[in-house]
């Protein structure tokens, strides 16, 4: 039996997008904005692969993110494993449809992700309310993009992964 | 039964086991991860920096030539005025040299500019940080001051191949000595977390009761000696409001900062001449 590789094709597509996003939050330094796509990385594998690929991806996805980020190692994975794990736990027993609602839970999924940053990252400053303000601007923002981005990502994700499919087929026969 | 239970645990269960190994992992380990990764995505930001770099040539290359010769005849009249500044500067070196040796104080210290290109901006809520095209071969090191042509830029936070990130001046974790122009009394600097559409801001401590700001007439706040890696006098912010700080004794206030920060294309990394210098901002 030949090992699946496809995950990385799936992992490669999240590396495209944490780029890009990279390259537009670089643009947007002087409106001090930040956007945050954290749950397509999490949510895309579900769709394709099994679950412990889809974990292993996601870990490598919040690694590469975490190595560019002034944080400490292991944030973004912990979070992204965390919510893997928890989308995965819900869809398994509660019988969470993620194709039904895909646009629903992804804009739910980063919004709790970038408020668990918000959490962590905050320290003092979780007092103010400014610091909310801001926040949730950020947020939006961040939702307003996912929003337009998400369903093209995932039809990228899908097209990359059909491809490998095809080639594996291609090498095995 | 049980065994379905536990079944339907298992994303818990890895999750568990990740961070188990995880926690007993030992630092080097994460270290060379850490780096390896950064390593892996410096090139594309690279990449990206140089065809924004060729973009504007080809811009440039669409002047007409009697633009270009506008420009150089301005830079040439540039050039003689600061070839008159090099000379005066020559003769106030000299003259400080001349006052070090006869009141017996420790020399200046003298940097080498090392001129990076900007190839990544990444501003948050939490952090503010740049990525620069110049690394460990071309000596740049932890620690060591950034300027532009208009102030402090920051000081470089981590180095690595041939990229260096530099915490910027207005991130919450910047602390450095300042003072104000003309009064050499030092003052506590420290960046803020930055609203979104407005300039990023800093704040100040320590701040004697006597220095009086308002709105009509800010202070120019400037970098000072004191704090090792920065010479003395370069432009950090202005400050037009202060009030009683928390001890009773000293005064706080806000500091505004140039906006031009967070649009840098081209930075200046200082390298002190002396290498025991270098050997003290690295420890």
């Amino acid at each position: 039996m030949k090992y699946d590789y496809r995950w990385l094709v799936i992992v490669f597509g999240n590396v495209i997008l944490m780029l890009l996003c990279q390259l537009l939050n670089s643009g947007l330094t002087n409106l001090s904005l930040y956007l945050f796509l954290g749950a397509l990385f999490v949510i895309t594998p579900m769709f394709f692969l099994n679950f412990f690929q889809g974990f292993l991806c996601v870990l490598l996805t919040g690694l590469l993110l975490d190595a560019s980020s002034p944080v400490v190692f292991g944030l973004h994975t912990f979070l992204f494993g965390a919510t893997y794990a928890t989308l995965y736990f819900l869809v398994e027993n509660y019988h969470l449809s993620l194709t039904q609602n895909r646009s629903l839970i992804i804009q739910i999924t980063n919004i709790v992700l970038y408020l668990a940053m918000g959490i962590i990252l905050g320290g003092s400053h979780m007092l103010k309310l400014w610091y909310w303000g801001v926040l949730f601007y950020n947020i939006a923002v961040s939702s307003f993009v996912l929003f337009v981005v998400g369903a093209w990502f995932l039809s990228l994700q899908e097209s990359i992964y059909n491809w490998a499919s095809k080639e594996k087929s291609v090498l095995h026969d | 039964m049980a065994k379905k239970n536990i079944f339907l645990l298992k994303p818990w269960f890895v999750l568990g086991i990740f961070i188990l190994i995880w926690a007993t992992l030992p630092y080097f380990v994460k270290t060379f991860t850490r780096k390896a990764f950064y390593e892996f995505q410096a090139p594309f930001w690279q990449v990206n920096s140089h065809a924004s770099d060729l973009q504007s040539f080809w811009a440039m290359r669409s002047h007409t030539k009697n633009e270009l010769i506008e420009v150089c005849r301005d830079l040439a009249r540039l050039n003689s005025a600061y070839e008159l500044k090099l000379q005066e500067n020559a003769s106030l070196k000299h003259e400080i040299m001349r006052l070090e040796h006869s009141l017996e104080l420790p020399p200046l210290v003298d940097f080498r500019y090392e001129i990076a290109r900007v190839c990544r901006r990444d501003v948050s809520l939490w952090w503010q940080q740049i990525v620069i095209r110049k690394g460990k071969r071309d000596g740049i090191f932890p620690g060591a001051a950034v300027v532009y042509s208009g102030g402090v830029v920051g000081k470089v936070k981590e180095v690595f191949n041939s990229t260096s990130t530099v915490e910027l001046v207005s991130s919450p974790k910047f602390r450095v000595a300042t003072h104000f122009e003309g009064d050499d009394r030092p003052v506590t600097y420290q960046g803020e977390i930055n609203t979104s559409f407005s300039n990023p801001i800093g704040s100040i401590q320590n701040v004697p009761e006597d220095i009086v700001v308002s709105v009509d007439s800010p202070k120019k706040l400037v970098s000072s000696r004191l704090g090792g890696v920065f010479p003395d006098g370069l432009f950090v912010g202005w400050v037009d409001s202060l009030e009683r700080g928390f001890d009773g004794m000293f005064m706080r206030g806000n500091v505004t900062l140039e906006n031009n920060l967070l649009k840098l294309d081209e930075v200046a990394v200082l390298i002190p001449m002396d290498k025991e210098l270098i050997d003290e901002v690295r420890l």
